[in-house]
């Protein structure tokens, strides 16, 4: 334990935790407890003691082990059933914080047991502060999920049909799919269709449904690293296996994906290519959304100047609907039609076969704008 | 105007004359030296306020060769030794790599994706010596024996290759012994810990320890140096950063610096000393922490002696990994290698 601590509420929160993690294991669920109730040391913390728990965690090599600590300490408190008894002064304000402390303490060795036997045990109710306790303990299975028994939980919850303990949105059930244990470092197969559910979900909002899906689909990425061509071909496969609405395609990169000498590319653009270059699509996806190719030097320099070019737009794009990518995508395609063999070819085929691709957006907007 | 943290200064820096000097002088520094010049010119992952807690540490001017010194003790007392390691403190804040609770706009890496690390028993030498009295009497041998490194080398071949149960309980041992010397003797310290994802590494399994050394872009401590893996969750490991080139020491010349546009949740991308690889391999490092039997044994209990092979040469090894990742699409076409 250090000897000096700064002080002010952060330093005083930190002698605070060490002296916690000091006493003895028994003593430490009981001050949890109180701590939940912005007692003792957690008293005029301005914000919900779970916060201040966290921030009161050490830097450093004795972090993982403050973090077992804790969380051994946060199961010995869910061993005590606060869905069946209620606990301390202010039961609601202690569960509301024992399940943000274990969502946001992913330690699933410890944690996975006792949440799960709260979610069995179907007893949990009540609201703190106007949101439902049901919520926070959702947030805290989604967490630490040790095995896949929550896995149809969450297929339910994304087609929304209802009838099950847990409140949740297809976003959310997405979210506990992303946490499923992880199988060979890859993300459960159930991923795609619970993005599917997550994007039929958000798709009535048109101004938003964008960066809203963009969103899950990022924290896929990031959760599970791999490099950006990968996770450009899996998420296009996904969309293709699932049938994910067709606004998504603004969502992920699919301009142009080029892996182990094989291209994906728009179905407009496709039709383009194969036209000036004379090269038959391997295959459509997605409902011809998506061409599989596999280009000559020619269509590959074609393609390298679009693909900067629409970056480059697209890093100074304002707007962020799926509309306004489509519409940007467009204008790059119809910019670059002198860059082709058959200039004409963007007219006659590859520009009507964008809009057929992207539906609603103004077909006087993009011949305005080659004006 | 030479960039430096891959900024250009508005005016000349402190670290211009003795970097340029590394670069442009081969006649009297080696490829190590630019290599490191070159890193520490290019590694916009160093912030700001970064190169100021690392600039208060250099001489002013540092000529190359006390540059080279300051960095080596920069890396000694702020990081191998440091409580915590200045690469946890704020000033490092855009390389923390932030672990995922499925809390929408809070993404991060799924905690329970699996790390791996090597861990160089000969270059434990020294923490074997002060620990001749564990419990497990494992050690004891060398009580009577210490400073004598022809000896160790003996006896440390003489537990690697012994029956499978003998190992495990040497692994065992020596596991729990890092984990309380580290709490008993708090001056000691060996941070930063090298990691890369297990699956990332569990290809090379097969390949013997020399190549998991140069797979993960370390070189052992000694040349046939006993080598064993741990497998671990990412939630075993608190403090997961992307490395930098100033957490790498001098050594770090096997360093390479990421490429912009990779999330910090993808780490670094290490430098295969074997110029062979085809994809890209993550690392990230962490502060040392605990570990346990299981994290050799989930592993397949991989041990084996890697020696120094350096098959290329760093000149070559640097080029080759500058390509792959031009032709794996990450962007770094305009770094020196």
């Amino acid at each position: 334990m250090p000897v000096d601590y700064e002080d002010n509420p952060l330093g005083w929160a930190r002698r605070a935790f060490d002296r916690w993690l000091a006493a003895a294991a028994g003593d430490r669920a009981d001050e949890l407890i109180r701590w939940f109730q912005n007692y003792d040391e957690a008293a005029g913390w301005g914000d919900e003691p779970y916060l201040w728990v966290l921030k009161a965690l050490p830097e450093g090599e004795q972090r993982t082990e403050a973090q077992a600590a804790l969380a051994r300490a946060i199961a010995d408190v869910l061993a005590r059933k606060p869905d069946e008894q209620p606990l301390g002064k202010y039961p609601e304000q202690v569960a509301h914080n024992l399940f943000l402390l274990a969502a946001a303490t992913p330690r699933p060795d410890f944690l996975w047991a006792p949440l799960k036997a709260v979610y069995e045990r179907r007893r949990l109710s009540g609201k703190f502060e106007g949101t439902d306790l049901r919520e926070r303990l959702r947030a805290a299975l989604t967490a630490n999920q040790a095995d896949d028994s929550l896995a149809v939980e969450w297929e339910r919850m994304g087609a929304q049909a209802g009838g099950d303990f847990l409140p949740g949105s297809p976003v959310d059930a997405f979210y506990g799919v992303l946490m499923l244990p992880p199988r060979n470092g890859r993300p459960s197969a159930r991923i795609g269709s619970a993005l599917a559910n997550a994007a039929r979900h958000l798709g009535h909002d048109e101004n938003l449904r964008r960066p809203r899906f963009m969103s899950p689909v990022e924290a896929l990425k990031k959760a599970f690293p791999r490099g950006p061509v990968e996770w450009d071909v899996d998420l296009i496969s996904m969309a293709d296996h699932n049938n994910w609405p067709s606004w998504t395609r603004s969502c992920i990169n699919v301009l142009v994906i080029t892996q182990r000498g094989v291209s994906f590319m728009p179905g407009a653009l496709g039709l383009g290519i194969e036209s000036a270059y004379q090269i038959t699509p391997l295959a459509e996806l997605w409902g011809g959304q998506i061409v599989k190719m596999q280009l000559n030097n020619g269509a590959l320099v074609y393609i390298e100047r679009l693909r900067n070019a629409f970056e480059r737009s697209l890093d100074l794009m304002s707007l962020r609907s799926d509309r306004a990518w489509e519409g940007l995508l467009g204008r790059t395609i119809l910019d670059s039609a002198s860059l082709l063999p058959q200039p004409e070819t963007i007219l006659e085929k590859v520009l009507p076969a964008h809009l057929r691709e992207s539906g609603s957006i103004n077909p006087g907007y993009l011949v305005g704008l080659a004006g | 105007m030479f960039q430096i943290f891959g900024r250009r200064p508005l005016s000349k820096h402190l670290l211009e004359d003795a970097l340029r000097a590394f670069v442009e002088r081969s006649d009297e520094y080696t490829a190590e030296d630019r290599a490191i010049a070159l890193n520490l010119a290019d590694d916009f992952r160093i912030s700001p306020d970064r190169e100021a807690h690392f600039l208060a540490r250099v001489s002013q001017p540092p000529s190359s060769g006390t540059l080279r010194d300051d960095l080596t003790d920069y890396f000694k007392s702020e990081i191998r030794w440091g409580d915590p390691p200045v690469f946890l403190d704020g000033s490092n804040k855009d390389n923390f790599v932030p672990m995922a609770t499925g809390k929408p706009g809070e993404p991060g890496l799924h905690p329970q994706l699996e790390l791996a690390r090597l861990l160089d028993l000969t270059g434990l030498h020294l923490v074997f010596e002060r620990n001749t009295g564990h419990p497990s009497g494992e050690f004891a041998e060398l009580q009577d024996k210490k400073g004598d490194l022809d000896y160790f080398r003996t006896w440390l071949e003489g537990k690697c290759t012994s029956a499978a149960a003998a190992k495990e309980h040497f692994v065992e041992s020596t596991l729990r012994m890092l984990n309380e010397d580290r709490r008993l003797r708090k001056e000691w310290r060996y941070h930063p810990t090298w990691a890369t994802l297990w699956t990332d590494f569990e290809e090379f399994g097969p390949h013997g320890a020399t190549r998991w050394c140069q797979v993960m872009g370390v070189r052992p401590r000694a040349d046939r140096a006993w080598v064993i893996a741990l497998r671990y969750k990412v939630y075993e490991a608190s403090g997961l950063c992307r490395p930098t080139q100033l957490d790498s020491d001098w050594g770090g010349c096997y360093h390479f610096p990421t490429s912009s546009g990779v999330p910090v949740e993808d780490g670094g991308l290490a430098m295969d000393r074997g110029g062979q690889a085809q994809q890209l391999v993550h690392e990230y490092i962490h502060p040392q922490t605990d570990h346990r039997l299981r994290h050799w044994t989930d592993g397949g209990s991989l041990m084996g002696q890697a020696d120094w092979a350096d098959p290329v040469g760093l000149p070559v090894q640097r080029q080759r990994h500058h390509d792959l990742l031009v032709r794996l699409g990450q962007s770094a076409r305009r770094w020196r290698f």
